[in-house]
């Protein structure tokens, strides 16, 4: 039913004047606007900013197997000499000749590590060598050296570098008294090569 | 331009004047009582503007019966929502069903 609604409106100057809308002055905005005012937000209305939120998802499936990985590093090659040693001689003597394989070392740069307990009498100097390689004489290249200068039984101890020979290699060692005649001894000898 | 206590606006109910022509006086006043008219309650609030501004006349007489009881309420809510313009002093308003 068709409704009319006069309305006659007083200002505050005093001027009244009748209230009459034009055809196109009173518009039903829901339905210009065609969406309904209670639907959620989504991306068909304008000038809305739709976020999307990222969630982490659900673990995925293992991958393939790894390569394996290097070789790890050998463990220390220790050789015992044991002794004891003893030389009286000025000339450097062979005290024990050993076969060291070095192969199962990693290739590269070595350390070698002696220890042992030393004597030296009469005011001498004992001078104990490592050597690696060369004949079955007091030659090959000289690895470690301890100088033994205790009248009394002491612990010595010299270290030095290589480079892995990566076969099996003659290791000596020497020894000589700086005074011939007074003995110089070596006993409990141990020799550890191990990687640098 | 001339001072006018009843304001000076844009000539606007719903669209702008194409040329952007001003009006003053009663037809300024009466064009800001109908965009109160046509505006949704509230719906100034969201740009921090009056949060009374608004009652959707056309709307609510588009849900109305001619239940008497519901023109009457709609009847006091639009003289309320014209009264919170400050120039207005008094409003008359009658709801009056036609047969055609």
């Amino acid at each position: 039913m068709p409704i009319v609604a006069p309305m006659r409106v007083e200002t505050v100057t005093g001027v009244s004047f009748d209230l009459v809308a034009g055809v196109n002055d009173m518009n039903v905005n829901r339905l210009n606007q065609g969406l309904p005012r209670t639907l959620p937000t989504d991306a068909r209305t304008v000038g809305v900013t739709v976020t999307v939120v990222s969630q982490s998802g659900a673990d995925g499936r293992p991958g393939a197997q790894g390569a394996p990985g290097a070789d790890g590093a050998g463990a220390n090659l220790v050789v015992d000499f044991d002794g004891p040693y003893t030389t009286d001689l000025t000339s450097e003597a062979v005290l024990d000749p050993r076969t060291v394989n070095f192969v199962v070392l990693p290739a590269g740069t070595l350390t070698i590590s002696v220890t042992g307990r030393g004597l030296a009498e009469g005011g001498a100097t004992g001078t104990f060598r490592v050597r690696l390689g060369g004949t079955d004489g007091a030659d090959g290249t000289v690895l470690a050296t301890l100088t033994v200068t205790s009248s009394s039984w002491g612990t010595f101890t010299a270290s030095g570098t290589l480079a892995n020979p990566q076969s099996a290699q003659l290791v000596k060692l020497t020894g000589l008294s700086s005074t011939s005649g007074a003995n110089v001894s070596l006993e409990g000898v141990s020799i550890a090569f191990s990687p640098a | 331009m001339a001072t006018d206590p009843l304001g000076i606006d844009i000539d606007c109910v719903t669209d702008l004047d194409p040329y952007f022509r001003l009006c003053h006086g009663a037809r300024n006043v009466g064009n800001a009582l109908l965009r109160r008219l046509n505006a949704d309650a509230g719906s100034m609030a969201s740009i921090g503007d009056d949060p009374n501004y608004g009652y959707n006349l056309p709307n609510a007489l588009m849900s109305e019966t001619s239940h008497q009881g519901e023109l009457a309420a709609i009847n006091a809510a639009c003289q309320a929502q014209m009264a919170l313009d400050e120039r207005v002093q008094s409003v008359e308003l009658r709801f009056i069903a036609t047969t055609e």
